[in-house]
């Protein structure tokens, strides 16, 4: 038997999945986001992120890289963009791994690391808001 | 075979084997229109119980005249008769008690008014006539039907699973009860086709689907035998679903 | 050939860097048996795993795939969806670099298998060196140490891995990871060459093996065949396991209804009762003993005639998947007349 699948619904209030085990960006991020009229979800490590995520795909998501392991937020990445109904769904990515990490130097290339946009830790909230302001006011 | 005269029919069983025929759901639309279903007591009211058969399909053990008569009439006006479920392929539960005499058996357990009773020891249904292909299962796979039934209507022998269903808990990389957990797993013995779905779930294969080809009865004896487990649990265990003796009888027939 | 050291405390940074290469599979444990499987996250990897229960040939050989399909409608159409998918290996051990690059023999040259070759090219390989357990004897197959066939090799050298460079992409690999690789020391070698000598002397079964064809020519009417026979199971786990089996079946499966079908691959054993079976119901190994007999006789002399080495790698997952405990090692050994060697 054939399971439904649930049709994306398009009114109301956009939804902003945050992914991060720092409580104190979590809470500095989103209460600016609720302001904004968006609907925030939170999760506070990768696994739970991505349940919620899979259980009601978000419009966005916000990922930090460096949690309970140093290198969660890319797997938790790559998962996503692995299941169907996440793979066009905007990440950007927030971290301190290439501030904190000396000689990992590597810069987060689109293509490595699946992501929209890159935002290094600590974060210039501003610059954070207006990018997902015009990310989420460009698709309707 | 464009659009075959199909009769389906139950003898003594669960009637779990016609159950999965209808519980095809979305695909039994498929099956009715490929094929004319004429006679088919456990689904319809109106069935001819005299009109020639280009199909049979029978499930069920053969556990009474009764029974041995309605198949040998079902063999009679039917081209081809195909056997459903390990009752019908391999006689099943019912012929699990092998040894016991029948009707020292029924004075047991009914006492005097027993003796009224029509029953025989039970028996697969190629004991008592030819059967053209079997398809055993408790209970059958319903992908290993359709597919049987697919072949058969394109003018093709049906693939039937010939590996036992140790090597399909290999290819899932399931844990091995034999090697890690000194269990009666009948893996070894049995006939696969169910994907290991037992041993998946951590429980030893029971052997409900019947022996494979060439099943060797007397080395995984031997292995439970090390294994600390006794006789008697270990015959009680190998006959529930193929009795013994069929079993026996079947495996002597191949080696001549 | 390239070599760098990576310290073992970043291996979880490389791992990321290296998922832009395809998405990273490892060994991954569960009760007590190792697999490998997609990562969830990196601590999930176990490279400290002494064999997987089904070995990397599951990827480029699956168990069950589809070859093509046909329509009535639009004919014969091929099944490449998940061909082209890049998956990078993280963590093979020497033996089974061997059997693939065994494989490349039967399905590279000559009849090329374009679903073999194609997910070879897209799958990559990052070795990881091994401590031999009681039931490997790679050293003696000759496939303890890789010299071609993987893209990266690690070797352990205490705080840091040796990374042998093998192909150009695992030359990308290590730029794509830049700082983290630093250059090898004469100390590193010193120490390396100390390890290799000491693993050698930890394998506890040692075989033979240069004039096993001989042997087996020679031994083909043993009465071991005939005692083996009345042991197997015939239920095809040594070949399920085995990192060099190839034998597949090939059949059609037909919708119910109509006239397409679905044309699939599956795996195949020796040991199986009707592997031998030919239409016209003749069957060349009928009973269990000629079966077993001939699953040795491939590995250690068919296949040797044929391509110039056994396609045994002494992984030792056979003697670790029987259920009875045939040991090909102890048949080997009471072939050749070792004092005491009993077959398990």
């Amino acid at each position: 038997m054939k399971t439904r699948k649930a049709t994306q619904v398009t009114l109301g209030p956009r939804t902003i999945l945050i992914i991060d085990d720092d409580v104190d960006f979590v809470e500095a991020t989103s209460v600016p986001l609720e302001k904004r009229g968006y609907h925030v979800v939170k999760a506070y490590d990768g696994r739970e992120g991505l349940r919620l995520a899979k259980i009601a795909p978000p419009d966005l998501v916000i990922m930090d890289i460096m949690m309970g392991e140093r290198t969660e937020g890319f797997f938790t990445v790559q998962e996503m963009r692995q299941t169907t109904e996440l793979r066009s769904v905007p990440i950007f990515v927030v971290s301190s791994l290439y501030s904190r990490i000396e000689e990992f130097k590597v810069a987060p290339e689109r293509e490595w690391l699946a992501h929209d946009e890159f935002f290094p830790k600590p974060v210039d909230t501003e610059k954070l808001l207006k990018s997902i302001d015009r990310r989420l006011s460009d698709d309707h | 075979m464009s659009r075959p005269n199909v009769g389906i029919f139950g003898l003594t069983g669960c009637a779990g084997d016609q159950l999965v025929i209808l519980n095809c759901e979305d695909r039994f639309l498929h099956i009715i229109a490929a094929l004319n279903i004429r006679d088919f007591a456990m689904a319809s009211s109106d069935n001819d119980s005299a009109c020639d058969l280009d199909l049979a399909i029978v499930e069920g053990a053969v556990l009474s005249r009764r029974d041995e008569e309605q198949l040998e009439r079902i063999r009679a006006r039917s081209r081809i008769l195909v056997a459903i479920g390990t009752c019908a392929v391999w006689g099943g539960i019912a012929a699990m008690d092998g040894d016991t005499d029948r009707s020292q058996l029924v004075r047991d357990i009914y006492g005097e008014c027993g003796e009224q009773f029509d029953t025989t020891p039970a028996r697969a249904l190629h004991e008592i006539v030819g059967v053209d292909l079997n398809i055993s299962g408790c209970p059958i796979e319903e992908e290993e039907f359709l597919s049987g039934i697919s072949n058969l209507l394109n003018g093709d022998l049906p693939i039937a699973p010939t590996t036992p269903v140790c090597a399909e808990c290999k290819m899932r990389e399931y844990n091995c009860l034999l090697t890690e957990r000194v269990d009666m797993c009948l893996g070894p013995l049995t006939l696969g086709g169910c994907n290991a779905r037992c041993p998946g779930l951590s429980i030893g294969c029971v052997g409900c689907r019947g022996p494979v080809d060439d099943a060797n009865l007397e080395s995984v004896t031997a292995l439970f035998m090390e294994n600390g487990f006794g006789r008697e649990d270990i015959a009680r265990k190998l006959r529930t679903f193929a009795g013994l003796r069929v079993v026996a009888h079947t495996l002597s027939e191949d080696e001549s | 050939m390239k070599i760098l050291k990576l310290e073992k405390g970043k291996l979880d940074l490389f791992a990321s860097v290296v998922q832009q290469f395809g998405e990273v599979h490892a060994p991954t444990e569960h009760e007590g048996k190792f697999s490998f499987k997609r990562l969830n996250s990196w601590s999930e990897a176990r490279l400290d795993y002494n064999r997987t229960v089904l070995p990397p040939r599951k990827y480029f050989l699956p168990p069950r795939e589809t070859l093509f399909k046909y329509r009535e409608a639009t004919g014969y159409v091929p099944a490449t969806e998940d061909l082209e998918k890049r998956v990078v290996l993280f963590g093979v051990h020497a033996c089974d670099i061997h059997a693939l690059n065994i494989l490349d023999e039967v399905f590279g040259k000559g009849y090329l298998d374009p679903y073999y070759l194609t997910r070879r090219k897209n799958i990559t390989i990052i070795g990881i060196d091994c401590t031999p357990d009681e039931h490997c004897f790679c050293r003696s197959m000759r496939a303890d140490f890789a010299e071609t066939g993987f893209d990266l090799f690690l070797k352990d050298i205490g705080d840091h891995y040796l990374t042998f460079v093998g192909t150009a992409r695992g030359d990308d690999m290590v730029i794509a990871t830049g700082p983290l690789f630093s250059e090898v020391t004469h100390s590193d070698i010193v120490e390396y060459k100390r390890r290799s000598s000491q693993k050698c002397d930890t394998f506890k079964l040692d075989l033979e093996i240069r004039d096993l064809p001989e042997i087996f020519e020679l031994e083909y009417q043993a009465d071991i065949w005939e005692e083996l026979g009345e042991k197997c199971l015939s239920c095809g786990n040594c070949s399920m396991v085995c990192p060099t089996c190839y034998c597949y079946d090939v059949a059609d499966e037909v919708k119910l209804g109509s006239h397409d079908g679905d044309r699939v691959r599956l795996w195949d054993s020796c040991l199986f009762a009707t592997h031998a079976l030919v239409a016209g119901g003749e069957n060349f190994r009928k009973t269990r003993s000629s079966r077993i007999k001939f699953r040795f006789y491939h590995k250690q002399r068919g296949f040797v005639a044929e391509y110039g080495r056994p396609s045994c790698v002494g992984c030792g997952r056979c003697i670790e998947a029987c259920p009875v405990g045939i040991n090909i090692v102890g048949v080997i050994n009471r072939l050749r007349g070792v004092e005491h060697a009993s077959t398990d």
